[in-house]
């Protein structure tokens, strides 16, 4: 009972008192509390998806109905801001390398006389390439203009066959934000919580205190535990503050579990909080610490699944990605969010996520413990 | 500048470069993440939603419908996994480990020869709106081609008006050209804003700094030196990036080398002056860390329009992309690779770029006071 | 360069004040209307205790601080428009670049003030020569030792041979060689017209400056020649003899009498500075330290030590069989390198031993071996009966340790540092406000618990680092060099309470340079070059070198016996 309560005091001084560096500078504080908020709110705004405000080119050579159709078409466009006319095609292509234009479309001097007498139209579209993401985007909604409009002047011919009829479970109108939102729970998070434990004991060694560490009465175990505490309570701040903001602020549902997110977290922050100290005990200066953590959790980000989906990625990359914590993080947010997936799932995430702070958190341990040669 | 001058800003220099030899990290971070985000964006992430895995419920179980099941699966885009009923697939769409199930309905055969009102079900899973959206697309043109290639007969010509796309500067749709400038971008923001974030608040914490300001040595002679490495091993990163990037994944480069040049230049000069202005203003590396990767990383990869599309952005928002240098990179860089020397690009971003990185060293320098205390 | 005419510097009612930490508190003065001319060519120690303004006034005048009012002026001009290469400025510490070279520091200062290393290769071999920092171009400058680090600092300050030379505590945490040679250096750098200002708690180098400036709490208390200073302390300093093994005792009794300023033990007797003239003691020589302190006198009494009272009665351990701390035969090598070579000595409770040598010497690799902080590659060593290396955390709760550099957390308060460390120690929240209650009141950290640790004077460090060593109350004391950088005053202060700890039973080890400090230890070890050179009481190391003419001091007995060990080994060669 009496050793217990000691261990408990002296990991607790050490929890405090690392508490208390990385909280007592103003603008750390600032940084580590107000930017996750900022950055929640201004990325789940910003990404998306969806290409709205598009100016599309347009080379009209046809006086007829069909150029009409399809130009009333292009207006009546939620996503179009703008169209512009060039009088030729060499104009056009020279709007789009100037990037007046993202598309340009050509219509063909013969083409409402094509359509009239049932011969296939065709109308030429131009997409900048450069930006190919969106580009393709836009050309579906172009094709899609531009068949309503051959549907509307010649209905019998417009017959598409069979018609796929798309029902999207779990976020019926592919609301982008409802696959950001909850990602950002991960991504913001990892970067604080690497940021904050490759500071610990770089920062001791840097600043000189390593000795006087060293040379009171505490296990290993006690300051390690002691010195991941900011950065997994940031963590944990951050993504239940995160869990509460969704969907109050942006209207995602979260309809699954709110404890297995909760343990979800409590994982995941360890699990970075793991890597982010094995780099700190391995560092000579804060800045290497940094640089390394940096360069650990860019990848990390990057093969969670969020700029770009894991199924895209190569077969081989793809069982990498397993070991991410990240991308455990991600489907356990977006499967209690939006799915309510069973807790067996979740839980094989976070089976992997412990194992991964298992796994760094021992080989920060044999440092700290080593660290007496 | 007079030979002492000249000596003095070469001995800033000298102790620059002694410093990062000093430290391999430095080098580290200048040599490996190039090759690191070069490779990630070029070989492993991938906008290209290919070989989903898709279920498969035939409930007609006809000549017809087993056609279109084998024009599904023939596709190079979707990964079949066929069952009798829904429910299992369901299951496994839950878990992630399929992305959509598509289901035709009883009775298909008898409504496509009727010509009736054929349809075809797809549910996708909508936590990942970016592969929905693709697959429900891909499913689409599967379907329309497929009827087309039945319908050879009378209404060969089954669109009055078709829309022939072709893409400027990337007709084989590599999203990795659109990608690697992003990559550079953040190589160039992390390298010219995190390095000399921290090169200068390190001078603060260790108290050098009042040594190096007590000498005949002028602020802004130091700062300008200072920066002097770090500038030339952020270009060595570009060059480097460029490199792997044209050599192994394929990017041409059709503008010229210079225009590439002027162009990084004029983006390292901004970053580096914001990266001193944040360490001049902080004065200690770990805020300095949280600063950078806040101001500095995020929005190069969220608000410099190389993952996300500004122009599909909120307002308020657009116009905070206004002050990340990145915006200003995106463009010039994406039209040098892609599609040559466009100047009339290249000019207005370059001057902005040399606008903010003038404004931050001006603020940088008057932060720089020549008092200690 | 035309020949300053007049004083070189000038100050007329300076003031100047820091805001306070928190917002609304009320500003914190550092300089208080100081008036001030320096004539060209004169040596002018700027001494005081700590917090005295020594280092703002120098920084103002470097032009590295505005003044808040008055006017400052250098070289006949005002100090805003400064000519910073006529300024050689050496901040405290010295502003070296820890991870490079000794040749990458001076070349780096040397073309920042510039000279051309290349164009003038005499000067820089000259400057090597003179800091004996030839054979160490190569070498990390955080691997020098602290002696080798001061005269580089020096050199990189003054290597352009400016004619005026800002020097703050050029000689702290340095042995008395390499003071002597510190001391020659800014002799050999500068020339005739050239105006040091040095600064100093160190009362042996004030006395060698042509001129004095006592500064206490901001304001000047005293100005004039060295002399003048010492006769401050006319007709008030004694000796009186004591039997060895009772001189502890002694100091303590003589504290206590109600007229007593500054006691300390010097050879088999206790000299003091009195209040009023004695006459029952017999009168001794005044030294500008003694006149320091009876300008600083204020008036009270000096207590017991409190903290000492705090520890619990080991007295009955003294003198049983058994060591507190043991060495054997303790090696360290690097490589071809030996830091440490077969140190070997015991402490028994109760008793203060001394470990005596220059920078370098092997001090402290020997007290890093025995902290259990280096692995020996040779030898054993025990601390309260346990190897600190292979024992575990808990054996370390016998040991206070304070180390050479400031140890604690600079970002964070007085209070939150001894909170951490009472917790560290595996205390409760109550039993650890009572330890250090305890420890904030015996060493008056009161005023400064809410302030940030970093931020303070370096005197008030070490008081802080000796209150947190001593916290938990343990039952062997390391204490490396704790006394660098503090004046005389913090000093006597700290070794009434080391000599009141040592009494109630505890085992001190303690480093330092001062030889006059080594006197209050029972027994000492002299090491040099990585060996052990002499063992024994400070008598019988002075008796050792005596040859028949007066006692020496403890000083001259260490010179003499590190000059004899390097003719040995030049016979040897």
């Amino acid at each position: 009972m009496m050793a217990g309560f000691i261990w408990f005091a002296r990991w607790f001084a050490m929890a405090v008192k690392e508490l208390r560096v990385v909280l007592l500078d103003k603008r750390a504080r600032t940084t580590l509390i107000i930017s996750p908020i900022v950055q929640l709110l201004l990325y789940g705004m910003a990404t998306t998806l969806e290409v709205k405000n598009v100016d599309v080119g347009v080379v009209n050579r046809d006086n007829g109905v069909a150029s009409q159709e399809i130009l009333s078409g292009l207006a009546g466009s939620g996503s179009i801001r703008s169209i512009r006319y060039y009088p030729n095609l060499v104009s056009l292509s020279e709007g789009i390398e100037q990037r007046e234009v993202l598309v340009g479309m050509s219509l063909p001097p013969d083409l409402s006389r094509d359509v009239a007498v049932g011969r296939t139209a065709t109308v030429g579209l131009i997409v900048d390439g450069r930006n190919i993401n969106a580009g393709q985007i836009v050309a579906e909604y172009m094709d899609r203009i531009t068949r309503r409009a051959g549907a509307d002047l010649r209905p019998a011919y417009a017959r598409d066959g069979p018609e796929l009829v798309a029902v999207h479970w779990y976020n019926p109108n592919l609301d982008y934000r409802w696959f950001t939102l909850p990602a950002l729970i991960a991504v913001v998070c990892s970067v604080l919580v690497i940021s904050v434990s490759v500071h610990t004991f770089a920062r001791e060694r840097e600043a000189g205190t390593i000795d006087t560490l060293q040379m009171l009465p505490m296990t290993p175990g006690q300051k390690l535990l002691g010195k991941i505490m900011p950065a997994f309570l940031v963590g944990l701040f951050n993504a239940s503050l995160f869990v509460i903001i969704i969907p109050l602020v942006f209207g995602v549902p979260l309809i699954g579990s709110l404890v297995l997110l909760f343990v979800a977290v409590v994982a995941f922050s360890l699990a970075l909080a793991g890597v982010g100290t094995a780099i700190s005990t391995v560092s000579q200066t804060q800045q290497q610490a940094f640089l390394i953590g940096f360069m650990v959790i860019t990848p990390l980000t990057l093969l969670a699944g969020f700029a770009t989906p894991i199924d895209n990625m190569p077969e081989w990359l793809q069982s990498i990605a397993w070991l991410n914590p990240l991308r455990h993080m991600l489907e356990v947010s977006h499967g209690v969010f939006l799915k309510d997936i069973p807790a067996r799932f979740a839980l094989e995430n976070i089976g992997m996520m412990l194992a991964f702070a298992g796994f760094f958190l021992t080989i920060a341990y044999v440092n700290v413990w080593r660290r007496f040669d | 500048m007079s030979s002492a001058g000249r000596r003095r800003a070469a001995a800033i220099r000298t102790k620059e470069w002694a410093q990062v030899w000093h430290d391999p990290s430095t080098l580290g971070l200048v040599v490996f993440l190039p090759l690191l985000l070069i490779f990630l964006f070029g070989s492993a992430l991938s906008l290209d939603t290919d070989q989903t895995r898709t279920g498969l419920v035939d409930r007609d179980g006809t000549i017809t419908s087993r056609d279109l099941s084998a024009a599904l699966k023939a596709n190079r885009y979707f990964i079949i996994e066929e069952a009798s009923e829904v429910a299992p697939l369901a299951q496994r769409l839950e878990g992630g480990d399929v992305r959509g199930i598509v289901v035709i309905p009883d009775g298909f055969e008898g409504e496509v020869t009727s010509d009736g009102d054929a349809q075809v079900q797809l549910i996708t899973d909508g936590t990942q709106p970016n592969t929905a959206a693709f697959l429900s697309s891909h499913a689409e043109g599967v379907i329309r081609n497929w009827s087309a290639s039945r319908d050879l007969g009378a209404r060969a010509a089954a669109q009055p008006i078709e829309l022939v796309t072709r893409y400027a500067y990337n007709p084989g749709l590599e999203s990795s050209f659109m990608l690697v400038p992003g990559a550079i971008s953040i190589v160039m923001a992390m390298i010219g804003c995190l390095l000399t974030a921290l090169i200068m608040a390190r001078e603060y914490e260790r108290g050098t700094m009042e040594g190096i300001l007590s000498t005949p040595l002028s602020t802004g002679a130091l700062v300008g030196n200072k920066i002097v490495p770090y500038f030339l091993m952020g270009l060595a990163s570009t060059a480097i990036c460029v490199a792997v990037a044209t050599l192994f994944y394929g990017l041409p480069l059709r503008g010229s080398a210079i225009a590439l040049l002027i162009i990084s230049a004029s983006f390292l000069y901004a970053v580096l002056a914001q990266g001193l202005w944040i360490s001049s203003i902080t004065k200690n590396q770990f805020a300095s860390t949280q600063m950078a990767l806040l101001l500095g990383y995020l929005p190069s990869l969220l608000l410099s329009g190389f993952l996300f599309e500004l122009d599909s952005m909120p307002a308020a928002i657009q116009w905070l992309s206004y002050l990340v240098p990145a915006r200003y990179l995106i463009p010039p860089l994406q039209s040098v690779f892609l599609v040559g020397d466009v100047w009339s690009i290249f000019l207005p971003n370059i001057a902005v770029l040399l606008g903010i990185g003038t404004f931050f060293l001006w603020r940088a320098r008057s932060a720089i006071k020549r008092t200690i205390a | 360069m035309e020949a300053p005419i007049g004083p070189v510097i000038r100050l007329s009612g300076v003031s100047k004040s820091f805001a306070a930490e928190r917002r609304g508190a009320p500003v914190v003065p550092a300089v208080r209307n100081i008036s001030l001319e320096v004539a060209p060519g004169t040596l002018l120690g700027l001494v005081g205790p700590d917090a005295s303004g020594k280092t703002t006034l120098l920084r103002m005048l470097a032009g590295m601080a505005e003044a808040d009012s008055g006017d400052i002026s250098v070289f006949g001009k005002s100090v805003s428009e400064l000519d910073r290469s006529l300024v050689g400025y050496m901040p405290q510490g010295g502003a070296l670049y820890l991870e490079l070279s000794v040749e990458q520091n001076l070349d780096l200062y040397a073309r920042l003030r510039g000279i051309d290393p290349a164009a003038e290769p005499d000067r820089i071999e000259n400057i090597y020569t003179l800091t004996g920092l030839g054979d160490f171009r190569g070498r990390a400058v955080g691997k020098l030792s602290g002696g080798m680090r001061q005269k580089l600092a020096m050199a990189c300050a003054v290597v352009a041979a400016p004619p005026l030379m800002l020097l703050d505590e050029p000689s702290v945490g340095v042995d008395p060689l390499s003071r002597r040679e510190i001391w020659q250096l800014a002799r050999d750098l500068s020339g005739q017209e050239t105006t040091i200002i040095w600064a100093t708690s160190i009362l042996d180098d004030a006395e060698k400056c042509d001129e004095l400036l006592v500064l206490h709490e901001g304001q000047v208390r005293y100005s004039g020649a060295p002399t003048g200073l010492t006769d401050l302390a006319n007709n008030r300093v004694y000796s009186t003899p004591v039997l060895a093994g009772d001189r502890r005792k002694e100091l303590a009794r003589v504290h206590r009498l109600p007229d007593t300023i500054d006691a300390q033990i010097e050879g088999d007797g206790i000299r003091f500075v009195n209040r009023i003239a004695s006459k029952d003691a017999s009168p001794a020589q005044p030294r500008a330290a003694d006149g320091f302190v009876a300008l600083l006198d204020d008036g009270l009494k000096l207590q017991d030590s409190r903290l000492a009272a705090t520890f619990p009665d080991r007295t009955e351990t003294i003198g049983q069989a058994g060591a507190a701390i043991a060495a054997v035969g303790l090696t360290k090598r690097y490589g071809s390198f030996t830091a440490a070579y077969d140190v070997s000595f015991t402490v028994a409770p109760g008793e203060v031993f001394g470990l005596l040598g220059p920078n370098g010497a092997g001090k402290s690799t020997t007290f890093r071996m025995l902290c259990g902080l280096l692995k020996s590659s040779d030898g054993r060593s025990t601390v309260a009966g346990q190897n600190l290396r292979t024992a575990g955390p808990a054996a370390r709760k016998a040991l206070g340790y304070m180390p050479q550099y400031f140890g604690l957390y600079g970002d964070l308060t007085v209070a939150a540092n001894l909170r951490f460390i009472a917790g560290a120690h595996g205390m409760g929240r109550k039993e650890g406000e009572g330890a250090i209650d305890d420890v904030v009141s015996a060493l008056s950290l009161e005023s400064i618990l809410p302030q940030r640790a970093g931020l303070l004077p370096i005197g008030i460090k070490q008081r802080l680092s000796l209150a947190a060593a001593v916290l938990h109350r343990p039952e062997v004391l390391f204490l490396d060099e704790p006394t660098s950088g503090v004046d005389p005053i913090v000093r006597r202060e700290f070794w009434h309470h080391i000599n009141a700890i040592a009494a109630t039973g505890v085992a001190v080890l303690v480093t330092t340079h001062f030889m006059d400090e080594a006197e209050n230890c029972d027994r000492l070890m002299l090491l040099n070059q990585s060996r052990a050179i002499a063992q024994g009481t400070p008598s019988e190391l002075k008796k050792g070198i005596a040859r028949g003419g007066p006692e020496p001091t403890l000083e001259e007995a260490f010179i003499a016996l590190i000059e004899a060990q390097r003719r040995i080994e030049a016979d040897a060669a």
